[in-house]
């Protein structure tokens, strides 16, 4: 990690923020440049804070890998239960679509790769290994291992508190 | 209300913020050792289920002062007065007045 990189850095791409607002006003309201500002690290943020969250989760279901359940769990702690529903019918299309791409590339092997990957585009996840290998034997811990949907024991405790996390600035 | 990047995002199983930077945001915080794709996805669409909430919470301020643009201190107003919004205290704080900042400033002298 760079030591001039900050959270400062990795605001969301400016016309995405804004279209984003936009479809969560009427027509005829305008948003001030301060309060678009406010948004863009309001998300930021926002993705630290929920990532953090659900990462407690997954430790005290006993895994290091934060999951599907883990995050609705972080939400529901969050005080977000509201989402739950409308983020679990997105999953399902989520994973339908990525089952859908993998059979596609499996009848089609010399379909080529039409995504590309750009800085900020929508990555492919089709390419995830199918098996739960453990992180370590990637060198990249970061870098996804496939979590197709697995039945997984989480435990029904309650996640940490967020409010005791330290705050990072 | 204009229709939504996030129905048609939803429908396809795509979340309209860029993978890579969420994963970049995500992958700061060291004490994280890995997450899922799926689990990216979902932070991602939470993501914008938030900013929808914050932008129409920040809204019905504007409408209480029967303005027709969105101000910073609406926002600061929203984050002070909903629960769920005490994590951006921070980083949304009220305004303060520069009088103020001024005056407290020769005190401490």
């Amino acid at each position: 990690m760079s030591d001039t990189t900050t959270i400062d850095d990795l605001d969301f791409p400016k016309a995405v923020l804004t279209r984003l607002i936009k479809s969560s006003l009427p027509e005829n309201i305008s948003i001030q440049k301060e309060a678009r500002h406010g948004v863009a690290k309001a998300s930021t943020v926002f993705v630290s804070y929920l990532a953090a969250t659900a990462n407690d989760c997954a430790r005290e279901s006993g895994h290091k890998t934060i999951m599907t359940a883990d995050v609705l769990k972080a939400l529901e702690a969050l005080g977000l239960a509201d989402f739950v529903d409308r983020l679990k019918a997105d999953l399902d299309v989520f994973v339908n679509k990525t089952k859908e791409k993998k059979l596609s590339k499996t009848n089609n092997p010399t379909t080529g790769d039409d995504e590309d990957i750009e800085e900020d585009e929508e990555e492919d996840v089709a390419d995830a290994p199918d098996t739960l290998d453990a992180p370590d034997a990637l060198e990249d811990a970061m870098d996804v291992a496939d979590v197709s949907v697995v039945a997984m024991d989480v435990d029904d405790t309650e996640c940490a508190d967020p409010a005791k996390r330290p705050r990072t600035e | 209300m204009a229709s939504s990047s996030s129905e048609t995002a939803a429908a396809t199983g795509m979340s309209n913020l860029p993978a890579a930077r969420v994963r970049r945001i995500i992958k700061e915080d060291k004490d994280i050792f890995a997450c899922g794709s799926e689990s990216l996805f979902l932070i991602s669409r939470a993501t914008e289920y938030f900013i929808d909430s914050l932008v129409r919470e920040s809204y019905e301020f504007s409408r209480l002062d029967k303005r027709k643009t969105v101000q910073y201190k609406d926002m600061a107003k929203a984050v002070q007065s909903i629960e769920q919004y005490d994590f951006l205290a921070d980083i949304i704080p009220p305004m303060v007045a520069i009088k103020k900042i001024a005056n407290t400033t020769s005190e401490a002298q």
